[in-house]
């Protein structure tokens, strides 16, 4: 059966409509590979955003709240801001009470995260209207930081569906930052 | 010796050969997986579902408890 309807898709299309609204955000990891075409199974999308403060944070909380999103960590937006991402740490948000798919949101840490959100990309190819991290960062992730079978196999899927545009030189360059930040 | 089907390779090709046939495909695939899911972790109980998402929202947890009941 064909679905008309496209699950991963629409939550991340409707969270991401919010979330521009408020900050800078970019798509990273298995979602941008999944939208590239590999044929994996996700359980949630992961969004890193630029920093915000808490009442820009409260006001983006109550839209998503109004847009059926509920918060797995706390529906106390002051909670959410100071227990988790201010401390760099994920929170999950569902919509319609619906577990699987989720959204896992985390604030930028780093420069290396900076950086990913300085060279944010739409990506035709994917056929989805957001902001991704760039295809050379996913790759240097997958390939210098992550590495698990999983993860190697999501770069090489990268590599073939973008192999006509791929920078080699900002894919070295990501990860010697990667070695700089992370490791 | 029998070659090992690599099918990243394979199915990356054959995707970007084809990405509208494809995508329609994979997004089949992926729908009925997260249908799924969802069936399954609808047969869960309601601190199975808390521990596994490490649920702290009370508002959920009492609406899973909630909905238990019924």
């Amino acid at each position: 059966m064909v679905y008309k309807f496209d699950y991963l898709g629409d939550l991340c299309r409707s969270f991401c409509k919010i979330i521009q609204k408020y900050t800078k955000y970019i798509v990273v990891s298995g979602f941008l590979v999944i939208m590239s075409g590999r044929s994996r199974a996700t359980e949630d999308i992961d969004i890193i955003i630029k920093p915000i403060d808490l009442n820009t944070f409260i006001k983006l909380h109550k839209e998503l709240v109004q847009n059926q999103f509920q918060c797995l960590q706390s529906s106390d937006p002051i909670e959410i801001f100071s227990r988790y991402l201010k401390e760099n740490l994920p929170v999950r948000y569902i919509k319609n009470g619906n577990f699987i798919p989720n959204i896992e949101l985390k604030f930028a840490k780093d420069k290396l995260d900076e950086y990913q959100i300085l060279t944010r990309k739409k990506i035709p190819f994917t056929e989805i209207d957001i902001f991704f991290s760039s295809i050379e960062a996913n790759i240097a992730f997958k390939e210098e930081l992550l590495k698990s079978p999983k993860d190697l196999d999501d770069a090489k899927h990268l590599r073939i569906v973008y192999s006509d545009d791929l920078d080699e030189k900002e894919i070295e360059k990501i990860k010697k930052m990667i070695h700089k930040f992370r490791l | 010796m029998k070659k090992e089907m690599d099918f990243v390779q394979f199915w990356a090709e054959k995707f970007k050969q084809n990405p509208e046939k494809s995508r329609k495909l994979l997004n089949s695939f992926i729908n009925n997986q997260i249908l799924r899911a969802q069936a399954q972790l609808k047969k869960l109980p309601p601190n199975k579902l808390i521990e596994i998402f490490k649920i702290t929202n009370e508002k959920i947890i009492e609406s899973l408890f909630a909905e238990s009941q019924e």
